[in-house]
């Protein structure tokens, strides 16, 4: 399974502000080329902020601290550049555009990724035959493609709808936040496979969930536990699985000693 | 008698003049610009650049107000009279019926000074794709010059035409008082698309519909800024059973001040009006849209629908709405409502978080904000779309 053991982002004592509030506490993590590391912990945690302040939300300030991708600084990167360098965020809630349809916005996001590596817009043809040949993996038909953006999308869809972006945009570091969360068995197993097709040796993944249902199909190589901001405990997937039983509180208190 | 009509308009003028601030339909709009104006022109020869033509439509310019250009060739189903031969022709129809110059001042003015008019008769037997291209301009006036396009189009039972009105200036300063009046019988089908740019002219628009009993009316109006303008839209359904659909779109930028004030009065029962206002604002531009539908008394069954969005992108802009109801009726459906907002800071990050550069991102959910109100109007041999787009990217 491991290529070749690149540091594909690096975190070294971040510290991330939302208007006054500190969210993001001292937070060190190394995730290298090929890893999928899940980041677990309970509400209000800060998974969300790191999700965000990774693909450079202007809402969160970095207050001090570095993010290294691809061994660069990307502190004061702009969200459009890091897409272009192949950062990817699945939104934990997809945000809908009345009057965009999905398949400009995905052939606007492909020419803007390729205008930046000053490459030709794709050809049209050529396009929609790739989105064709990816709207099977995550178990969408065409007429996704002509409705507006995540607009009146069932929760299963929108989250679909993500992935399918991911497949089309193939990234080499993808956020996903809470993308199994409010999912059906049989719509689980659709994203499972999508990130499964998706992975490979020169990709990482972070994947944000309370779950360790969608786990069972990854086989992840690392898991976090987020609290206050901070991480409190790194394990193996069975750390995921404990903590379907045990809650967080035995992590709190141990914490405190 | 036409000249008894301006007779009688010029009375009713010189006794009530423009409406003034302190009338709650104008406490936004100062109509002194158009009182000042003394002096009118008459011109028919236009030079104009842009003068609006369309290769495959049926033209019609007007130039300050003069038929410039009629129907040059015989179609048809269509009958356009000036002035001279509408005053020779037998009975007005309801030529200056439908809109009522006895209670305003502005529709008393422009009644009794136009010097010329477009008197259009689409025949029952008139069915047709290619639209008729009605071009106002407004060209070379000073400062104190006003002018007084006035148009008349009368659809016949049963027929089925496709209008364009679009006002353009040509390096004209002054005033406009336009007034155009609809006529609709009965199982008429008619769309109208109405374009302004009058730039740094101030222009006052009244358009007044009146229908009868199964006609459809699809009506869009877009405005493109202007240092003063004003459009009274009045749409009166007489008839049972009408289907209408109305679109205004309001593009504000610079110091633009753009005051839209519309009234559909539900007269008969079982109709539907559906009507969506959006407008855009930039830089320090000026909008309002003051909305109103009546359903009169004996009006049962009528839906009728009244939404305005407002877009403000900057912060020196400033947007009043008033969508109102008034029923006077019972077992009818009727819904208004009105949202004014910036661009969804979220939905922009995520079109950035794909790559898209800001600008860009921009341009999208703005498209994204009007492309439901374009997209019910047939609009592309006016390029309106291209042109809302320009407009984004100024």
């Amino acid at each position: 399974m491991r290529g070749v053991l690149d540091s594909m982002i690096e975190f070294e004592n971040l510290n991330v502000r939302v208007e006054d509030k500190l969210i993001i506490n001292n937070f060190s993590l190394k995730v290298l080329s090929g890893e999928l590391h899940v980041i677990m912990g309970p509400n209000g945690s800060g998974k969300s902020t790191l999700a965000n302040t990774i693909a450079g939300h202007p809402k969160y300030t970095i207050e001090s601290g570095k993010i290294i991708y691809k061994n660069k600084l990307i502190n004061d990167v702009s969200p459009e550049e890091r897409a272009a360098s192949g950062i990817f965020l699945s939104l934990q809630y997809p945000v809908s555009i009345p009057g965009v349809k999905n398949i400009y916005f995905l052939k606007a996001a492909v020419n803007s990724i390729r205008k930046s590596k000053g490459q030709d817009e794709i050809d049209t043809i050529d396009f929609l035959k790739m989105v064709r040949g990816i709207l099977p993996l995550v178990g969408l038909d065409e007429s996704f493609l002509h409705r507006s953006v995540n607009d009146g999308f069932s929760g299963g869809e929108k989250k679909r709808n993500e992935i399918l972006q991911m497949l089309v945009l193939q990234p080499d570091l993808s956020i996903l936040d809470e993308t199994d969360s409010g999912l059906d068995i049989d719509a689980l197993k659709i994203i499972a496979e999508g990130i499964k097709n998706y992975r490979n040796n020169n990709r990482s993944i972070i994947l944000i969930t309370h779950y360790h249902r969608i786990l069972d199909f990854l086989n992840p190589d690392h898991v976090h536990i987020l609290i206050n901001g901070e991480i409190a405990l790194s394990g193996d997937p069975q750390l995921a699985k404990d903590l379907e039983k045990r809650g967080y509180s035995w992590i709190k208190e141990m914490k405190v000693k | 008698m036409l000249s008894e009509i301006q007779k009688q308009a010029k009375n009713v003028f010189s006794r009530i003049g423009y409406p003034p601030m302190s009338d709650e339909n104008w406490r936004y709009t100062n109509t002194k610009p158009f009182s000042n104006c003394k002096s009118h022109i008459k011109q028919s020869d236009f030079k104009s650049t842009d003068s609006g033509k369309i290769d495959s439509a049926t033209n019609i310019i007007l130039c300050n107000g003069q038929i410039a250009e009629g129907i040059d060739k015989n179609i048809q189903g269509l009958t356009l009279l000036n002035l001279e031969k509408r005053n020779s022709s037998v009975g007005l129809a309801k030529f200056s019926q439908i809109s009522d110059y006895h209670h305003s001042g502005v529709i008393a003015h422009n009644t009794s000074e136009f010097t010329d008019v477009i008197h259009l008769s689409i025949g029952a037997d008139y069915n047709s794709d290619v639209p008729i291209n009605i071009v106002s301009i407004a060209q070379n006036l000073e400062d104190n010059h006003i002018i007084f396009p006035r148009i008349y189009i009368h659809a016949k039972a049963s027929s089925n035409s496709k209008i364009f009105i679009q006002h353009i200036n040509n390096n004209a300063l002054g005033a406009a008082n336009s007034v155009s009046e609809f006529y609709c019988e009965e199982s008429s089908t008619i769309e109208v698309i109405h374009v302004s740019n009058i730039k740094n002219h101030k222009f006052i628009d009244s358009i007044f519909f009146n229908q009868e009993d199964n006609s459809k009316i699809k009506f869009l109006s877009t405005a493109f800024g202007g240092e003063l303008y004003r459009s009274n839209i009045d749409i009166n359904i007489k008839g049972k059973n009408c289907d209408n659909e109305f679109g205004v779109l309001i593009l504000g930028s610079g110091h633009d001040h753009i005051d839209y004030h519309t009234n559909i009065n539900h007269q008969s029962g079982h109709s539907i009006s559906n009507f969506l206002c959006r407008s855009m604002l930039k830089d320090s531009a000026n909008g309002i849209f003051n909305g109103k539908i009546l359903v009169s008394q004996g009006a049962s069954g009528t839906n009728a629908r009244l939404n305005n969005n407002n877009l403000l992108l900057s912060d020196n802009t400033q947007m009043q709405s008033n969508p109102q109801l008034e029923i006077n009726c019972e077992d009818v459906k009727c819904s208004h409502g009105s949202t004014t907002g910036n661009i969804d800071k979220d939905a922009l990050f995520y079109l950035r978080s794909r790559g898209i550069d800001k600008t860009e991102a921009r341009e999208i959910l703005i498209e994204g904000f009007i492309s439901k109100l374009l997209a019910s109007f047939d609009c592309e041999l006016l390029s309106l779309g291209e042109k809302v787009k320009k407009w984004i990217q100024l």
